[in-house]
């Protein structure tokens, strides 16, 4: 959520579920009865993520905007190689890095102009490798780690909600999961016996399933196999050993910190 | 400027059998060598995982499974082109699955099979015929 103001904001919302934010943003706003206007802007806008170490020298050749000024999770609007754009310090892979809006039509020259100005630095990647950073570096995907059945006390991601503003939705149970803890927990698993974990796979522990995982891979940065799960609170615990089945095995894997990676800060 | 990603050449041995499920057959009498074709790894992407699910002496018929290959996108069951008996299964592959992505053809082989009907090979698509089905799925 991009703010501009205490009265502006911009959503960014998962393609897949532009509608169905959209209709729930609009039934919150019916049912509140808020004074505030809604527009879904999503044809209106592409994106494109320049992510790495080298992202600022890279996107800084073709802008008069000072990146080195925006801070991480910060924005400003200015022109990247003549085209207006929505310059923001974020991405979803971990690393340091921009993301820039800007009309559709737009889309093609930028990419061109940003692949010139990273030469042999920068190379085109597609959601895979995304998904694998995003990964490793436990950031969430919805339909994998969040979906309508799970709150963010139990993604471990309680930070972005907080708990002591007067009213909001979900409020109440959401300081009950914070007080008396949740039945599941997201948790990292690595492997100790062979085998690729995958989304959806059960876990189980004595004999017994107990939970699921929501993401898993061999990670390239670490070389190893590794899995986010949901798993009950007591068998969250570093080094807690549990069994995923992988198609009729029974394999273990043992819990591990979280994230998997973290980039190195300047 | 142009960033064609697809665009590259595969390779396909004059030499070898081909299936649509991407196995290669390399025909030695009574023996044939199983392996995944060069397009079939650079779709897969790095191979990180493989798992044999037949055994050594195993009567398999055509079709049969033979192993799971694992990549980072996904994971693929790999068939036995041909009925008849298997002779080797090249384990070294368990430990060093990135093999099948570097040498497809040769250290990358999968699976040893003595044939019981080799005419079955005979069905499978030649070089040109298996070079077309390819460039007919990726267009």
């Amino acid at each position: 959520m991009y703010k501009y103001s205490d009265v502006k904001f911009f959503l960014v919302v998962n393609a897949a579920n532009i509608d169905k934010d959209f209709a729930w943003c609009n039934e919150v706003k019916n049912k509140m009865k808020a004074d505030i206007s809604l527009k879904n802007l999503s044809d209106g806008y592409a994106q494109l993520a320049i992510q790495g170490p080298k992202a600022e020298s890279i996107l800084q050749k073709l802008t008069s905007v000072n990146l080195s000024q925006i801070k991480f999770y910060w924005f400003c609007e200015g022109e990247v190689d003549g085209t207006h754009c929505i310059i923001s310090r974020t991405g979803y892979t971990g690393e340091d890095g921009f993301e820039l809006y800007f009309k559709p039509s737009e889309g093609l020259h930028l990419y061109d102009s940003i692949l010139k100005a990273g030469g042999n630095d920068i190379m085109p990647c597609g959601l895979g490798a995304r998904d694998t950073l995003r990964f490793e570096s436990k950031l969430m995907l919805y339909g994998h780690e969040l979906d309508d059945e799970t709150t963010p006390i139990e993604a471990g991601i309680a930070w972005t909600v907080k708990l002591n503003k007067p009213s909001f939705i979900g409020k109440q149970i959401l300081s009950e999961q914070k007080e008396k803890g949740t039945k599941k927990i997201l948790t990292g698993l690595e492997m100790i016996d062979k085998g690729v974990p995958r989304a959806h796979y059960d876990v189980y522990h004595a004999g017994g399933k107990v939970g699921y995982v929501t993401t898993g891979a061999q990670s390239p940065t670490l070389k190893k196999f590794i899995a986010l799960a949901y798993v009950p609170p007591e068998l969250s615990k570093l080094d807690s050993v549990v069994e995923i089945k992988i198609r009729d095995k029974f394999l273990k894997a043992k819990v591990v910190s979280l994230p998997f990676y973290k980039r190195e800060k300047k | 400027m142009q960033y064609k990603m697809s665009n590259v050449d595969y390779n396909i041995p004059e030499d070898l059998r081909y299936t649509e499920q991407h196995e290669w057959l390399r025909i030695d009498g009574k023996t044939a060598y199983v392996g995944i074709s060069d397009y079939a790894q650079h779709e897969s992407g790095d191979i990180v995982y493989v798992e044999f699910t037949s055994g050594v002496n195993q009567a398999v018929d055509a079709h049969e499974k033979m192993c799971v290959v694992e990549s980072s996108k996904a994971a693929s069951d790999v068939y036995s082109p041909v009925s008849g008996k298997v002779v080797t299964l090249n384990v070294e592959l368990e430990d060093n699955p990135e093999i099948i992505n570097e040498d497809p053809y040769g250290e990358g082989w999968m699976f040893e099979i003595e044939m019981s009907n080799p005419s079955e090979a005979q069905e499978l698509m030649t070089a040109a015929e298996y070079k077309k089905f390819i460039e007919e799925a990726i267009s």
